[in-house]
């Protein structure tokens, strides 16, 4: 349908998609410049650890999270046992954990001074470190077992429906041919579900890149680090530039296999609906050990933290009930509404315009502004800076030509860039929820609409906006979230003296004194609960 | 000009391509005051794409269209779907699932008074007999119902051309063809004119006054469905709307041809000439057995149907050729048969 569609439409999908994109392109633009001798200086010395310790650090969660989470996935989907309805959810709160403040807790925990290491000293008599051995935590296989704590959901999550969704004749037919419970597994609901495995791992190593604060915590330098040191500590753009284009040519890499893992993925879809779901029951000691398993993953990765933070937040309530805290929640807050609601208006607009125009290209703009979400929270930093800082400099020569005055950095010295650095993050969240409820309004409405006597605009405002209310609904309060509990970008970009929750949090918890700011921790944590309430109940609705 | 003589469409030369694909190439069609037409094909013929440019909802690429004497679609113009008063019911019914039955049945109607609305609303809830359902949502309602609040949205806004996409073919074959019959009842005593689009063709024959086949994107033959099931004009036609026995015949005179089984006569004056080579079509019904000793085939399958049955005979002589014969009542198999053909007009066709 092609009826004349106002200019404005086309001119202002396009003109988000092309901001949104921006810090990409000024990325490489910065990129090819001369560093002075930063970059040169990183080669001759820490660049090959760095590289390095990323790879290492991203194979090792990735197999990590295989190794927790694949059984887990397994035996929820394909065995019944008691607790399996409600472990179903709880194998997913971890992911409302930031790794950060998990990799806080355990260091505490398992350090020297630690209540571990000092009862083991206190029941075996040992005098210091030299009598015996215990793991150091601050190791790259540390950091690695953090992460893959908080990781595993997501291998988990796709994994568990990938088992779900196949046929269970396909599971009958290897069992009538001779295949036991775990032989079948082996050989028909593993090789079928690798791509869902392949999916979630591609993103599980995409956030491990990604990561700066677990890294930063437990010292291990990595890509990510680099970008920030380079930055804050050798005041080097284009080198930080060119160490931000080859971790997000680390992160594309991951990107294009997930690609290639999706292509057939149809394939592998539950050809028959409504099959009866058919579990293996399990008794005695296998039984035990799947329940052991998963409450386990549930209990490391979520419930020990969280009751830690409780008891910190119960022991220290005076000192984190400050002014501060409500300053910074305020912040978090304010920041976190203006960029959702924000993503959800150009979300709402390049889905429209998608859906109005209905040709291939007119679904550009709405790609071009999903690009931003692969970026580190550090990368897009150095990618916003560098087209911010340009149009600060044009703004106050302006200003000062023609008025003899300058008001300053308007760009880089306020919450703009923070909004607009989080906008380019999250507002593929938001384009892909809206999308997807839009695309559920069957095109006959639209036409019948149309043959009804209404203007495109009318249809617009009586038929799409209440149809996709939910689905902006979800934007909203998912971008609303990410927001809540971003890191990285908000550690770079904030203004002189502004914090939000997630970096008083992580300031603390660097100073060693994460006890102080438990409630701003148990606030970020409660609010990374929701998304995984609305996701429950999506699957609970898919089955 | 608008006269009373001027029909309720008429389309001239339409082309459509989309992506690069020609979907229609040069279609002309006309149709009468009150007529319901079927545009009947296969997937992919272009029989959708033809309703969604007399909707306005695809741009041709070339020819006109007019609307009770009205164009809508010339070199010049491509007139808006709103504006052109016209109805569509499709096959998903595209029924508003966030209002009410009353509410999707005043949707076109939001630019009249509140006492207008009413008595429209009133009158068309009682033409489908959804009274009583006026405050249910779509979801509340069974497809039957659901159609029906479709074509009384459609009416709402008195269209001049009520268009029908398929609406049929997500209701169940138990009641469908009683809903046909209360389409056409409905259509009737309105005067609608509709255009219709399907690719059953028992819907067609039961729905339709004339009927135009669609193939790759222009119509092979329009008119009754009587005419075409029994004229039809190529082969397509043909095999199309049932199934059809292809005997090769050689014209001996003006009347009757020689096949395999025998000389057969035509009721009409056959205007192949004298001598041709033709391919004569026999519908299963039209030829007739009887059980004889000497008879020429032999049966050698049978599947009982209710009400007819359908059987496979072998011809015993050396061509073995095998026809199909519809049956009232079953025989047996093995049993040697004599087969003669209806006194009909013979339907010839040029060899391959």
């Amino acid at each position: 349908m092609n009826h004349k569609l106002a200019f404005s439409w086309h001119s202002s999908s396009w003109f988000i998609a092309i901001m949104l994109a921006l810090p990409i392109v000024a990325l490489f633009y910065q990129a090819i410049g001369p560093s002075a001798d930063v970059f040169q200086h990183l080669i001759d010395t820490v660049l090959l650890d760095y590289v390095q310790n990323t790879l290492v650090l991203v194979f090792l969660v990735c197999l990590i999270s295989c190794i927790i989470a694949l059984p887990a996935a397994w035996l929820i989907a394909m065995c019944d046992f008691p607790g399996r309805k409600s472990l179903q959810w709880a194998l997913m709160l971890p992911m409302a954990m930031p790794a950060y403040i998990v990799a806080y807790i355990y260091t505490d925990m398992f350090d020297y001074a630690g209540p571990v290491q000092i009862a083991l000293r206190a029941v075996f008599g040992w005098e210091n470190a030299s009598d015996y051995w215990f793991f150091d935590i601050r190791t790259i296989p540390g950091a690695a077992t953090v992460l893959a704590l908080v990781l595993y959901p997501y291998l988990y999550l796709l994994a568990r429906t990938s088992f779900l969704e196949q046929s269970t004749c396909l599971i009958q037919a290897s069992r009538m041919l001779g295949s036991s419970a775990l032989s079948s597994c082996l050989r028909v609901s593993l090789p079928l579900a690798r791509p869902a495995i392949a999916v979630g791992l591609s993103l599980v190593a995409m956030e491990t890149v990604a990561d700066f604060a677990t890294v930063n915590y437990f010292a291990v330098n990595t890509l990510t680090t680099a970008v920030y040191d380079t930055w804050i500590g050798h005041g080097s753009l284009t080198a930080a530039a060119q160490l931000s284009v080859m971790t997000l040519s680390v992160i594309l890499l991951f990107v294009g296999l997930e690609r290639f893992a999706r292509r057939k993925q149809q394939v592998f879809q539950k050809s028959m609906l409504h099959e009866q779901e058919v579990r293996y029951q399990l008794t005695g000691a296998a039984k035990y050990l799947a329940m052991a398993w998963c409450w386990l993953l549930v209990f490391a990765g979520f419930l020990l933290p969280f009751a830690v933070l409780v008891n910190y937040a119960w022991h220290y309530f005076a000192e984190s009930w400050t002014e501060e805290f409500f300053q910074y929640s305020a912040n978090s807050l304010i920041l976190a509404v203006i960029v959702a609601g924000l993503a959800v208006l150009c979300a709402i607009l390049l889905g429209l315009y998608r859906r109005l125009v209905g040709t291939k290209y007119a679904t550009i703009p709405a790609r071009i502004s999903t690009m931003g979400y692969a970026l580190p929270g550090t990368v897009l930093a150095i990618g916003i800076i560098i087209p911010l800082t340009s149009a600060d400099f044009l703004l106050n020569d302006l200003t000062e030509l023609l008025w003899d005055w300058t008001p300053g950095l308007v760009f880089t010295g306020t919450t703009f860039a923070l909004i607009f650095a989080y906008l380019i993050r999250f507002s593929a969240i938001a384009v892909g929820s809206i999308e997807s409820s839009i695309d559920k309004i069957s095109p006959s409405l639209d036409m019948v609409t149309r043959t009804l006597g209404h203007s495109p605009n009318s249809m617009i405002r009586k038929i799409h906006i209440p149809l996709i209310r939910k689905g902006v609904l979800a934007a909203f309060l998912l971008v609303f979230i990410e927001s809540m509990k971003e890191l990285p970008t908000a550690l770079l970009l904030r203004p002189f003296n502004y914090e939000t929750l997630a970096t008083y949090v992580f300031q603390f918890a660097s100073d060693e004194m994460l006890e102080q700011a438990a409630l701003a921790a148990i606030v970020i944590v409660l609010v990374g609960l929701i998304p995984l309430i609305f996701l429950n109940r999506s699957l609970e609705q898919q089955h | 000009m608008i006269t009373s003589s001027s029909p309720a469409l008429r389309i001239s030369d339409l082309h459509c391509s989309y992506a690069g694909v020609d979907i229609l190439t040069g279609l002309d069609l006309e149709l009468g005051k009150n007529e319901i037409l079927c545009l009947l094909g296969p997937s992919g013929c272009g029989k959708t794409t033809t309703l969604k440019l007399i909707a306005g909802l695809l741009p041709p690429t070339q020819g006109s269209i007019d609307i009770n004497g009205h164009a809508v679609d010339n070199a010049e113009l491509n007139l808006a779907p709103e504006k052109r008063n016209v109805g569509m019911i499709f096959q998903d019914y595209a029924l508003f699932p966030h209002l009410t039955v009353t509410d999707n049945v005043l949707f076109s109607l939001h630019k009249q008074s509140k006492a207008k609305q009413k008595e429209k609303l009133d009158y068309v809830l009682q033409l489908v007999n959804l009274t009583e359902f006026a405050d249910r949502y779509p979801h509340q309602l069974s497809g039957g119902q659901q159609q029906r609040v479709a074509i009384a949205r459609a009416l709402a806004c008195s269209p001049e051309l009520l268009l029908l996409d398929e609406p049929f073919s997500n209701i169940d074959s138990q009641v469908r063809h009683h809903l046909i019959e209360e389409m056409r009842g409905l259509l009737k005593s309105h005067n609608m004119s509709a255009i219709f689009v399907t690719h059953s063709k028992e819907e067609a024959f039961a729905f339709a006054d004339r009927l135009a086949v669609f193939h790759q994107g222009k119509i092979e033959q329009l008119g009754t469905p009587s005419e075409l099931y029994n004229q039809p004009a190529t082969r397509f036609v043909a095999d199309f709307l049932g199934k059809v026995n292809y005997l090769d015949a050689l014209v001996l005179d003006e009347y009757s041809v020689q096949t395999a089984l025998g000389m057969i006569s035509s009721k009409q004056k056959l205007t192949a000439a004298v001598g041709a080579r033709k391919l004569l079509a026999l519908r299963p019904q039209q030829l007739k057995l009887a059980v004889a000793d000497q008879g020429i085939a032999k049966i050698t399958q049978q599947q009982f149907l209710g009400m007819t049955t359908h059987c496979t005979i072998t011809l015993t002589a050396e061509s073995a050729i095998e026809l199909s014969v519809s049956m009232q009542q079953p025989m047996v198999v093995d049993n040697v048969v004599s087969v003669t053909v209806e006194d009909h007009d013979l339907v010839l066709f040029d060899c391959d």
